[in-house]
């Protein structure tokens, strides 16, 4: 049995003609590229949310979306039976939910799933936010809730929309070693969408360049730097920071 | 707080224009109060007119509120997440009853459940009784509530219930447990709107159901027929509905500023 990713998705979303053929691993995966390349576009429809689209989509040897033009049989999961936890951009907290009701939002009703969600929250050092509302926390924390919430039923991959773009840059350079460090002790596959050259080196996974829609490159950081296959690749890849370590090399 | 060159300067003609429209608004409604005492209020309210009517409207107005708000939420969901143009065209036919006249509303429903109507010929006979008047209102009043649930829904963010989706809910729980307490300021304010244009509806009424005391006669109705033989029972009459009407729009802003959830997108940057 193969782990991981398989995506194959084409079709055309307004301006965007996506095109896109990859596969991946366990643990994270960083879809980095240029705003308006797709990548939104490409989770979404991973998490079940975009129709009009033909491909395939297998996690762990489980069809998710088949259209069927191998003759295959067509197979459609609704997002609910995908086991996908997904983090969108703006991190998705229900905002008439403490931060505990939100982890148990997925983990089923009843005391059983308030101590799954106090589990969860245990896990990510966040128990003691159980009992705040969203806009009463920090970013930073808010991103532990989000992290939490889609961890805690236990999903079989993960979506991450630039996880961090709503951090300060303090906030955001703690929140990615941390982030780092849950995604790569949980080793599920995750794929996690960023434009941050900085999140790829901390995440050290390996790396699917989307461009105008489409797969313009894939591998690892350093193979992909020595090699560059586009302008946005080389400028994004510069080999003067991907030789020094995962720190944090534009801000100091 | 305010910009200085924002603030309004005093005695602008503008300002003494918007004046004037404020006292022409506010004069009508004082004079109402004025114009009974709280004796004669009482005596009016014991009028053999006024009982049945007070509870006919308060029972039509129930039902009716009960039913757009079991129809109503649905058709807002579904017109808030339609795309393309048949949505619109739809949208533009819900709003149609409110830009037409109530009269015109009235006639057209006799057309459609009158005996001779569209579907008379299925032995439907509504004309005067009180289902008439729960017709016409829900006919009159139901687009207040869709238009505004429908753009209370617009504004949920669709990340919200992908995420719900995801975490295992279905289309039905997604919208139950995030989109309907995310729009309850819109969907109180829509009642509030629906249930004071019920309240208050006459033209379509009178025409359907006629004014038929304790069967038709709410009211609006009632003041129209105390008008005719005592006019201190139609100002009482008068006086308790614009009172209802008060009550309502102050809860209704109450409860939106209650249920209210500060968005953490917001409150995010503020830190």
């Amino acid at each position: 049995m193969s782990t991981g990713w398989q995506v194959e998705l084409r079709g055309r979303l307004g301006d965007l003609e996506l095109d896109v053929r990859f596969e991946a691993g366990d643990g994270p995966t960083i879809v980095i590229g240029p705003n308006g390349a797709g990548k939104t576009t490409l989770l979404r429809a991973i998490a079940g949310a975009v129709g009009d689209l033909r491909g395939r989509v297998v996690l762990d040897d489980r069809v998710l979306f088949d259209s069927g033009f191998d003759s295959g049989p067509r197979v459609y999961l609704p997002p609910e039976a995908r086991r996908v936890g997904y983090v969108p951009q703006g991190l998705g907290l229900f905002p008439h939910m403490t931060a505990l009701d939100n982890v148990a939002f997925g983990c089923g009703r009843g005391a059983r799933a308030r101590a799954r969600a106090r589990t969860a929250l245990e896990r990510l050092g966040a128990l003691e936010l159980a009992g705040r509302l969203p806009h009463e926390l920090s970013g930073g924390q808010r991103q532990r809730i989000a992290l939490a919430r889609a961890l805690a039923p236990d999903p079989r991959g993960l979506l991450l929309d630039e996880p961090l773009s709503a951090l300060d840059v303090g906030q955001r350079r703690r929140t990615r070693a941390f982030l780092a460090e849950h995604l790569c002790r949980a080793g599920r596959p995750a794929l996690v969408v960023t434009h941050d050259l900085r999140d790829a080196m901390a995440l050290r996974g390996e790396l699917v360049v989307i461009e105008a829609g489409r797969v313009q490159q894939q591998g690892r950081l350093e193979d992909i730097a020595r090699a560059p296959g586009s302008e946005f690749v080389a400028e994004l890849l510069d080999p003067r920071w991907v030789a020094s370590e995962p720190g944090e090399p534009g801000e100091q | 707080m305010a910009d200085p060159y924002l603030r309004l300067r005093r005695a602008t003609p503008g300002v003494a224009l918007g004046l004037g429209l404020l006292v022409f608004l506010l004069l009508p409604i004082a004079a109402l109060g004025l114009a009974s005492s709280p004796g004669e209020l009482w005596a009016a309210l014991a009028h053999p007119l006024v009982m049945p009517a007070l509870a006919l409207s308060a029972r039509t107005t129930a039902v009716t509120l009960a039913i757009v708000i079991v129809t109503g939420t649905p058709l807002a969901w579904m017109l808030a997440r339609a795309r393309g143009p048949w949505a619109r065209v739809i949208e533009t036919a819900v709003e149609l009853p409110i830009v037409i006249p109530p009269a015109v509303m009235g006639i057209a429903l006799l057309l459609a459940f009158g005996r001779q109507g569209l579907l008379g010929g299925l032995g439907v006979a509504l004309p005067f009784t009180t289902t008439a008047v729960i017709v016409a209102q829900v006919v009159v009043a139901a687009p207040f509530y869709v238009q505004s649930v429908a753009a209370g829904f617009r504004g949920v963010d669709d990340d919200l219930l992908l995420v719900a989706r995801t975490l295992g809910a279905s289309p039905r729980q997604a919208f139950l447990r995030v989109a309907v307490p995310l729009c309850l300021p819109a969907i109180v304010n829509g009642a509030a709107l629906c249930w004071a244009r019920a309240l208050g509806e006459f033209g379509a009424t009178l025409l359907f159901a006629g004014s038929l005391p304790g069967r038709t006669q709410t009211m609006p109705l009632a003041i129209h027929a105390a008008l005719e033989a005592d006019v201190r029972v139609a100002t009482a009459v008068a006086l308790v509905l614009a009172l209802l009407a008060f009550v309502t729009l102050l809860a209704a802003r109450a409860a939106r500023r209650w249920l209210v959830w500060p968005s953490p997108a917001r409150a995010g940057a503020e830190r």
